[in-house]
């Protein structure tokens, strides 16, 4: 069961729950539970009673942060920074070490926690400072409508038929850096801009469709997620039902409930025998088979996982093969649990030495899958060799070798039978 | 005018000489073939079983031949130690067999030629063991 840590900045605990609690149902109803923690009521400054981690278990899963005044979280634990629990060192261990999934909402309104802008900048991502607010003229004035065509990772949400709007009222907007890692999710329309008129000492964070809305940020090695949302009006009330999709689906991508997959098993084997590397070694030039099984958590159960670019490479340093996995249909593996990819028969290259045998996939918003096996090839043996006679090539050179030497018997009993030089001549 | 008759005068004549030379070296090297072959005759006629061994080093230079151009002709050395075993066979029995030839005309001091011969065959079976397992 997932749990969920929100913690919050309104000092009126009624008005928060009133405000989110559409979204707080929404939670629920897809299996969360929830805690809340006032960070900055006062009872909690010191904040020592909450913890993300317990020695070296996680506390939670996934925690949800809301905006948090730069002000309030200084004033409370001003003294030691780095204790805090929202501190980004904590935050990032919590993420790293832990495999906590992120949530992180911010405010275009007010100053943010540094510590939460440190963090999200060591992510890659730069939101727009306060009170650069994302305006589209050709939408409504008040309210910042986004088409669906500007989703921009399919794993995450994706709306197949018409084109659907979403309300993100008045959004930060962030800019991002060159990394893999991150899964822009949301961005913002070509017709965007922010407006300065408020403040014209800044000039504008972005312009158009160079910002983003909404990302994610997905760790390589423990798939933990992180997402970030720029404006508090995708999950309040006011726009909850025009939004519902969207945070459902991005909830779920965010705390790995959604485009989540995993390698059940691989194995590879001589492909004629069926017998596999511990009962019988490879050597060079076998005849090998490869087979994975993967699977995909589909929120509720794992369901095969289907994609045709899964490749499969034997790498020695260099790959020596990199194959197309293919899924096998048959009665064996045809269960609801998983789809089985083979590379069908392929022959070890003629090259002995440790070899990996490596499945690696990695696609922006999937959880990536890296499957490595390494083992030795060796080389032929001195009597695995075939012989000269199974060559055919070899036939004009043993047929000389064999010519010569009875040439040399023929010349021996010659030379010795015969003294006659005539005799001589009439056997030439 | 004169000093151009008188080069090409020059050419002529250093033409003359060249070819004057080369027909020299030409007749030399003619009297020379003639002469050899005709004491390789007489060697022949004294001793009958040099043929039996010119012979034979004949075909060992007519197989050697074929199997390097079978070798350009599929152009893979595929089974090179096949086609080095063939080879060396060939080139092997080539040198013992001169090597015992001098021996046969102009016998070494101490060695006389039935032990020369005896030498030969043991060194050639040698070779043939030696060939035969390294072409597997």
């Amino acid at each position: 069961m997932n749990k969920g840590v929100t913690s919050m900045n309104d000092d009126e605990n009624e008005l928060f729950k009133n405000n989110f609690k559409k979204f707080m149902l929404l939670l629920e109803s897809n299996g969360y539970n929830y805690t809340l923690y006032d960070i900055q009521s006062s009872n909690n400054r010191n904040s020592n009673d909450i913890q993300l981690t317990k020695v070296d278990n996680s506390l939670y899963d996934n925690v949800i942060i809301f905006p948090i005044l730069k002000a309030s979280l200084k004033k409370g634990s001003s003294a030691s920074e780095n204790k805090s629990i929202l501190s980004s060192k904590n935050l990032l261990s919590f993420f790293n070490n832990y495999n906590g999934n992120l949530m992180i909402i911010t405010s275009p309104h007010i100053n943010n926690a540094d510590s939460l802008i440190n963090l999200l900048n060591e992510f890659g991502i730069f939101p727009s400072p306060k009170n650069q607010i994302v305006k589209d003229l050709f939408q409504n004035k008040d309210t910042l409508l986004v088409s669906s065509s500007n989703l921009l990772n399919k794993y995450v949400y994706s709306v197949d038929n018409d084109t659907v709007y979403f309300n993100l009222g008045e959004s930060s907007v962030a800019r991002l850096d060159n990394r893999e890692q991150l899964v822009p999710i949301l961005k913002s329309s070509k017709t965007s801009f922010i407006d300065t008129t408020q403040d014209k000492n800044f000039e504008p964070w972005v312009t158009g469709s160079q910002g983003y809305l909404i990302t994610g940020f997905q760790g390589v090695n423990n798939n933990a997620r992180l997402v970030w949302v720029g404006s508090t009006n995708l999950i309040d009330e006011s726009a909850h039902d025009i939004n519902k999709n969207l945070v459902e689906n991005l909830v779920n991508w965010n705390f790995n409930a959604k485009s989540v997959i995993k390698t059940l098993k691989s194995r590879h084997y001589h492909a004629n025998t069926k017998l596999t590397y511990d009962e019988l070694n490879y050597k060079i030039n076998d005849v090998i088979r490869y087979e994975i099984d993967i699977t995909e958590w589909d929120g509720s159960q794992w369901i095969p996982f289907t994609a045709e670019d899964i490749q499969f490479e034997l790498r020695q340093v260099d790959p020596y093969y990199r194959i197309n996995l293919t899924r096998i249909l048959d009665n064996e593996t045809n269960n609801n649990t998983f789809a089985r990819y083979t590379t069908n028969n392929f022959k070890l290259p003629n090259r002995h030495g440790m070899f990996k045998f490596l499945t690696e996939y990695k696609r922006n918003g999937l959880s990536t899958i890296k499957d490595e096996d390494i083992k030795a090839i060796r080389h032929l043996a001195y009597d695995e060799y075939p012989r000269s006679w199974e060559i055919t090539n070899s036939w004009v050179y043993l047929t000389a070798n064999i010519v010569v030497i009875s040439l040399f018997i023929t010349f021996v009993i010659l030379f010795l039978t015969n003294t006659n030089v005539t005799t001589v001549k009439k056997n030439n | 005018m004169a000093a151009n008759t008188s080069s090409a005068n020059f050419i002529k004549t250093s033409t003359n000489a060249t070819n004057k030379k080369s027909n020299s070296i030409w007749n030399d090297f003619q009297d020379v073939y003639r002469v050899s072959m005709k004491s390789y005759w007489d060697a022949l006629d004294k001793y009958p079983k040099l043929k039996l061994i010119d012979i034979f080093c004949l075909f060992l230079v007519i197989i050697g031949v074929i199997q390097f151009a079978f070798l350009c002709l599929i152009r893979d050395n595929f089974p090179f130690n096949a086609f080095l075993s063939g080879f060396i066979i060939c080139v092997g029995q080539f040198a013992l067999l001169i090597s015992f030839r001098m021996q046969y005309l102009n016998p070494f001091p101490g060695i006389p030629k039935n032990r020369a011969f005896g030498e030969f065959i043991v060194a050639s079976l040698i070779l043939h063991f030696i060939c035969l397992h390294f072409i597997n």
